[in-house]
């Protein structure tokens, strides 16, 4: 009975001394991952695409540390070349999202009338297609690889990134900086880029770190759909959909690129939360 | 009851969104216009002759202006005909017919059961804010939004079908033929698809609670001394269940979304599976008749989360602006 109608005791400022411990492990298996999908072809990995047919869905062992899939191949670097395409996929689409969201939305956001409303229309019906289908329908058409794919996803993210960006342009654009900056006789570009950009820049990256997340999902989406890299080369949820058929008798061979997803995500969700706490950007934003 | 003001903004919403039904079917026309390979060319296969494609081609009318076909198909598509599969040249507007209710019957099961997990978990996790309960439950729903709708989907398979053998891993039954046989077949992919909302429809129920277990009303309730469950669901519930409508609203296209994946994975014959194929055998009447139905329902959808709101808060009623 605590809660009801009690007030919640005002959070205490965070302590800065001690970053948490599941942040360093975020950290961590990001970065172990970056490096090791960067440095795959020089450090000796087993090759991604030739299998030993002697030795198919083998449980983890000394010689293949995640198994080896119906053909043979070994999980470990196959999941390690995947990583590089998600990894890939999910900068990149972001960029593109952030990129072209945050200029509409400032743009839109600090003129209003009818850019405003021509921009947030053409928004509202991008908004208006569930997005995995239109990037189901880009990347079909464009065909499947991982500059396609990056772009596909990219391009749903540019509303709600636009979102964002126009509803803190909103609120800043009558500040008292930005007037200050206007009667000063500032330029339009300087307005723009010096005074008002700089703050969007906590919203717009803590919902970056987010995308980031869900990029790799839609990546993941598409790729057991057989849209993302084409096979043999390996991508995360082209691996899933690939096995599923032995998931009677090899789970392992399912479950494990999944889980490696599984991870990367978290850490990147648990990234986000960090950012967001450190901003405190409230959801109202959206 | 409904005011001047929320008669007016429901009037002009339903001009903004019969422009953006009118938009995102222009705009797939134009999509599917850059799939490669046109029609021509899918019917008849790789063996076909340029001679071939070209009658074809003019049989199809596609060697008329884009903008020309698209005028067509849409005073067509006014009419009720939304043109025939290039591939089996069944009707679209049939094929739609029988595989939409599949995927709305998947939909509404789907959110039966996400909110039916959900509403309870919002209310004891605000209740018991910053407790060990709110804690694990925060801890599964950032597992669930990190796991893929398909993967949460074979996890199921495995240990419900596979494992356990409780639920067939795919296949769909018809209700005609058998009514439990069909909610038995429909019960795995709409918990896969529940458990990917579930975190969403909880976290949203969750912050909003907290913020009415704060106010005045709250406290004169628990003063007349009612009871903690007359407080939370007869009381709470209500005013802070605003944004749960809206997501619930904006998230049927999420669901479309992962239904496509869903009914893949599941071999259910709905819409989201019907556009996959489409998309597969550029099989652009098919795509454009899903889209125009998708896009059709978000937008009545939206109307309806409108209309919703006017009943679930008197401030929006009298148009009082917060």
């Amino acid at each position: 009975m605590a809660s009801i109608a009690e007030p919640v005791a005002v959070a205490h400022p965070r302590r800065r001394s001690r970053p948490e411990f599941g942040v360093v492990l975020a950290i961590a298996w990001i970065l172990a991952l970056v490096v090791l999908s960067i440095l795959a072809p020089y450090i000796g990995i087993q090759s991604p695409d030739e299998g030993d047919l002697l030795e198919t869905l083998a449980l983890p062992s000394a010689d293949h540390w995640l198994g080896t899939d119906s053909l043979g191949r070994d999980t470990f670097a196959r999941a390690i070349y995947g990583a590089q395409v998600s990894l890939t996929v999910a900068l990149g689409s972001v960029g593109i999202g952030l990129t072209f969201g945050g200029t509409l939305g400032l743009v839109g956001g600090y003129f209003g009338r009818w850019p405003d409303r021509l921009i947030m229309g053409t928004m509202t019906v991008l908004l208006c297609f569930p997005g995995i289908i239109l990037a189901i329908a880009l990347v079909s058409s464009l065909g499947p690889s991982v500059g396609n794919v990056t772009f596909a996803i990219g391009v749903i993210f540019i509303p709600a990134f636009a979102r964002i960006a126009r509803a803190n342009t909103l609120s800043l654009r009558s500040r008292e900086f930005v007037l200050a900056a206007q009667s000063l006789g500032a330029k339009l570009p300087r307005i723009l880029i010096r005074e008002i950009l700089p703050n969007l820049m906590p919203a717009l990256l803590s919902y970056a770190v987010v995308m980031l997340g869900v990029a790799v999902l839609a990546e993941a989406a598409l790729g057991f759909l057989g849209l993302s890299v084409r096979p043999p080369k390996p991508s995360w949820g082209g691996m899933i959909a690939a096995e599923r058929g032995n998931l009677a008798e090899a789970p392992h061979v399912v479950f494990i690129p999944a889980a490696v997803m599984f991870l990367t995500v978290l850490a990147i969700n648990w990234l986000g939360e960090a950012t967001r706490r450190l901003f405190d950007i409230r959801a109202q934003s959206l | 009851m409904i005011g001047a003001p929320a008669a007016r903004r429901i009037r002009t919403q339903i001009l903004t969104l019969v422009a953006i039904v009118f938009a995102a079917t222009a705009l797939t026309f134009a999509v599917t216009e850059i799939l490669p390979g046109d029609a021509a060319v899918a019917i008849l296969g790789d063996t076909a002759t340029e001679a071939d494609i070209k009658s074809l081609r003019a049989e199809l009318g596609l060697e008329r202006p884009l903008v020309v076909r698209y005028a067509d198909w849409l005073a067509n598509a006014l009419t009720g005909d939304l043109g025939r599969s290039y591939r089996t040249r069944e009707y679209i507007a049939t094929m739609i017919g029988q595989r939409l209710p599949v995927t709305i019957e998947l939909i509404i099961i789907t959110q039966i059961i996400a909110l039916g997990l959900a509403v309870p978990a919002g209310i004891i996790a605000a209740y018991r804010n910053r407790s060990g309960v709110d804690h694990a439950l925060g801890a599964v729903s950032i597992g669930l939004l990190s796991t893929p709708a398909f993967v949460i989907g074979i996890g199921l398979i495995y240990t419900l079908s596979v494992a356990l053998g409780w639920f067939p891993a795919s296949g769909y039954v018809r209700p005609s033929d058998s009514i439990l046989g069909n909610l038995h077949s429909m019960f795995l992919p709409a918990l896969t698809l529940a458990l990917a909302e579930f975190p969403v429809y909880m976290r949203l129920l969750r912050a909003d609670m907290i913020a009415t277990l704060q106010q005045d009303f709250i406290l004169v309730a628990r003063a007349k001394g009612l009871g903690v469950r007359d407080i939370l669901v007869g009381h709470a519930l209500r005013p802070s269940s605003l944004s749960l409508v809206t997501v619930i609203g904006i998230n049927l296209g999420r669901l479309v979304g992962g239904a496509v994946i869903i009914e893949t994975l599941f071999a259910i014959p709905g819409i989201g599976q019907m556009l996959v194929n489409a998309v597969y055998q550029h099989d652009h009447f098919a795509i454009q008749g899903v889209i125009l139905v998708i896009a059709t329902g978000f937008v009545l959808i939206n109307l309806a989360v409108d209309m919703a709101y006017v009943l679930l808060d008197p401030r929006v009623r009298h148009g009082v602006d917060s």
